[in-house]
């Protein structure tokens, strides 16, 4: 069976739509026959939208015709960026000014009641505190504590910094503390930052 | 709402941390959501005698 039908509407939500075509369409077995071709269109989509998509077996692959979408606002979004849009993201910063070896500093984070954080990058940079030894090896550590606190979750080093992303992001769940600290690995003073991005839902 | 309540609540998008001599901590924050920048200075942040020593609010 064939769908034909226009939505002009400027933003549509995917549940919605559904809703809508079930309301519009009520003999027609959506799961199983409904295909949704979607060109040159653009819809607002959150992730719940594309698990209550999953849910109803709806395909977004080819043009098929048969429900057309016409001057729709459609985006999808990964988590980060969709956090980012909606201001739910996170940067941390830890400053450690001129400090000599094995010396550092932390910064620590309780996440909140209801909350949960996840990291997904990390940087740090490190550079001689005195202009004396710019040019010496400005080695450092960049540390990530475990959720709690216990143990690190991922040491990290460099001469003059350091950077991983985390395609799986480390999750740190309400009540749990992260932390993030750089430590100086060399003979003279140095001053680092550690940087650690993310966000919170 | 003061700067060591919203860290509690995570009401930020930007936090700077920074271990002073004396080992407390000036902590800075910001946010997309609101003008205002949030410093404070704290001793034993999230332990049992968390005192804020000293609290200012820039405004852009």
């Amino acid at each position: 069976m064939v769908i034909e039908t226009k939505l002009d509407t400027q933003q549509v939500i995917l549940g919605t739509l559904i809703a809508l075509l079930r309301r519009q369409f009520p003999a027609i077995n959506i799961q199983e026959q409904l295909s949704l071709g979607i060109r040159e269109a653009k819809l607002l989509l959150v992730s719940a939208d594309i698990a209550k998509l999953a849910g109803q077996n709806l395909i977004i692959d080819e043009l098929e015709g048969r429900v057309a979408i016409n001057a729709q606002n459609i985006g999808v979004y990964l988590q980060p960026e969709w956090a980012a849009k909606t201001g739910e993201d996170k940067v941390f910063n830890v400053i450690a000014s001129d400090r000599a070896w094995g010396y550092g500093g932390e910064t620590t984070y309780v996440v909140p009641t209801g909350k949960t954080l996840y990291i997904t990058e990390v940087a740090s940079i490190s550079a001689a505190a005195s202009i004396g030894d710019n040019e010496k090896h400005q080695f450092m550590e960049l540390r990530l504590g475990e959720a709690g606190g216990a143990e690190p979750y991922s040491y990290l080093g460099g001469n003059g910094g350091c950077s991983q992303s985390f395609p799986k992001p480390l999750v740190y769940e309400a009540g749990e503390t992260f932390t993030l600290g750089v430590k100086n690995n060399v003979g003279h003073n140095s001053s680092m930052i550690g940087t650690a991005q993310g966000y919170e839902v | 709402m003061r700067g060591i309540e919203k860290l509690k609540t995570g009401d930020f998008n930007t936090m700077t941390q920074e271990e002073q001599p004396d080992g407390s901590v000036v902590v800075t924050l910001s946010s997309r959501k609101y003008p205002e920048i949030y410093r404070f200075r704290v001793k034993d942040l999230y332990g049992e005698n968390e005192e804020v020593l000293e609290e200012e609010i820039i405004e852009p």
